[in-house]
């Protein structure tokens, strides 16, 4: 039951919390009794929430798949390139700082670009979640690449190891700890790039993602379906956090500080 | 690893070694001869250039003239290196650290796990094998990292004041320990020590350097023999006289150095 007590522990503080907030948004909507189009109330988004439940799941899935796929391509496109950009010193010294244009780009402002490119539609959108989320794992990357302890670089001097040995046995486990902070970064930025993607890419209709469902409801002045799509957006990323940082802990626990005090801390 | 089977100690030679770090010489040429298996101690203050030649000698740094020659082909691994800190891969196990230098070698998973966990246990680890570096003690960590040291069967063991961030009772405790596995496994070993009495207890030969720029000025044979060499000795008046001899030679080091 350890496990149990150490579970209630992690989860029942941040949940209590969100009774809490619920509870007032609730009080809050029925003393002022502001009207619904302004702000719904709880039971009245859950409300809405039924009624369109069957479209707002499916949306709900289609930015999901659009995350996850922009979350993995960032990922992956992050570590080789701060790979190569932390082993070859022209590239870092030529093209790394460059990389920071990427996070200072308005995503909004390329996106309409990214539909002339790719179209309406998935990749448009995948697109527009790897541009937002892929900095931070290149820039943790290259970082905890180059932070590699000179000392413990040194024995692999003696020892005679390849260039491919060295980075398979001691520079990419050093930068894991950067690359895993890279990560979770890059999990709540992939959910915002896929849905301002949508806003300008997605495919309206009976294929709507979260984002065009946002811009029906606005229009419909449908505030309770926009409270609804907005709270699924956040469950999307969040579990992708949830992920991250579960995986994390996993490989993390058994060597480094930031792995083993997690559990224990929360 | 019976001492039948453990390839035969490497005898080395300076030939008017020197290294210079800009406007500093940090050693003077200097030329000694060190015979295959001897334990050798090189003693000196901070400053005296022992870890540069320690460096040199294990191909770390390469000197600004001069050269060290090892008598005979110097395989892969035939030289080993141990540092005043463990450097110990913390993501790994004990056993996958101390196999580490025969893994960059490529030997295969099940023979270089073997070699490591018998000389973990040589070196009185055993059962820690899958323990991670954070969980053991300082003295511990050395231990492992000494086993990593001797994984390759070295034919010349380098060590950088390896107990000096321990405290003394470890300290006495691994001294004891290295002088067995030196005399399990024939190697020509070279200590690098700002310890006196580590420098007389371990050795069977005591090399004092002094500072500025790095220099020999005294090279003994400290005379015990194995069996007299044990925690007693180190109260007992001759080893005390020898103390005293390197003393003596370290502080004519310090003051013809003007400090």
């Amino acid at each position: 039951m350890k496990w149990l007590r150490a579970a209630w522990r992690a989860v029942g503080p941040p949940a209590v919390t969100v009774v809490v907030l619920v509870g007032l948004w609730q009080a809050a909507v029925m003393v002022s009794g502001v009207a619904e189009y302004l702000c719904p109330s709880p039971v009245q988004v859950w409300a809405g929430f039924i009624e369109r439940r069957a479209v707002l799941l499916a949306a709900t899935g289609r930015t999901a798949v659009a995350t996850f796929a922009g979350f993995g391509l960032a990922g992956l496109i992050g570590v080789v390139v701060g790979t190569v950009l932390a082993s070859v010193g022209v590239l870092r010294r030529g093209v790394y700082p460059l990389t920071n244009l990427l996070q200072m780009v308005p995503v909004v402002a390329v996106a309409p670009l990214l539909t002339i490119w790719f179209g309406y539609g998935l990749s448009a959108v995948v697109a527009s979640a790897v541009i937002v989320a892929v900095f931070p794992v290149i820039a943790n990357t290259v970082d905890g690449l180059r932070s590699v302890e000179p000392a413990l670089g040194e024995l692999f001097d003696i020892y005679g190891a390849s260039r491919w040995q060295r980075w398979r046995k001691l520079e990419i486990w050093s930068a894991l700890p950067g690359i895993v902070t890279g990560l979770r970064i890059a999990a709540g930025l992939s959910v915002i790039g896929a849905v301002i993607g949508e806003f300008v890419s997605g495919y309206a209709g009976d294929e709507a993602p979260i984002g065009i469902v946002i811009m029906t409801a606005i229009r419909e002045a449908r505030t309770d379906l926009v409270f609804a799509a907005i709270l699924l957006s956040a469950v999307v990323g969040f579990a992708l956090f949830g992920a991250v940082s579960l995986f994390g802990h996993l490989v993390l626990r058994r060597w480094h500080a930031s792995g083993r005090t997690d559990a224990r801390e929360v | 690893m019976s001492t039948a089977d453990s390839p035969a100690p490497l005898g080395l030679t300076l030939d008017g070694v020197s290294r210079r770090f800009g406007a500093v010489e940090a050693l003077a040429p200097l030329s000694l001869g060190v015979p295959a298996g001897q334990f050798v101690a090189f003693l000196g203050p901070s400053g005296c250039g022992k870890t540069t030649l320690l460096r040199l000698i294990g191909g770390l740094d390469s000197p600004t003239s001069g050269a060290v020659r090892f008598a005979g082909a110097v395989a892969r691994g035939a030289i080993s290196y141990a540092f005043q800190e463990p450097r110990l891969l913390p993501w790994r196990s004990v056993v996958d650290n101390v196999a580490l230098p025969l893994e960059l070698a490529g030997v295969g998973k099940g023979e270089r796990r073997a070699a490591a966990r018998a000389l973990i246990e040589r070196v009185g680890l055993a059962g820690f094998e899958q323990a991670r570096p954070h969980a053991l003690s300082g003295g511990m960590q050395m231990r492992a990292a000494l086993a990593r040291a001797l994984v390759t069967r070295p034919r010349v063991l380098l060590l950088d004041e390896p107990f000096g961030a321990l405290d003394e009772i470890t300290r006495a405790r691994l001294d004891d320990e290295l002088r067995g596995l030196w005399l399990a496994a024939p190697m020509t070993v070279v200590l690098i020590t700002h310890s006196i009495s580590e420098a007389v207890y371990l050795a069977d030969r005591v090399v004092v350097l002094a500072p500025r720029p790095g220099r020999v000025v005294d090279d003994f044979e400290v005379p015990f023999a194995q069996g007299e060499r044990s925690g007693a000795l180190r109260t007992e008046g001759r080893f005390v006289e020898w103390v005293a001899r390197a003393e003596a030679a370290l502080a004519r080091g310090v003051r013809e150095a003007g400090g």
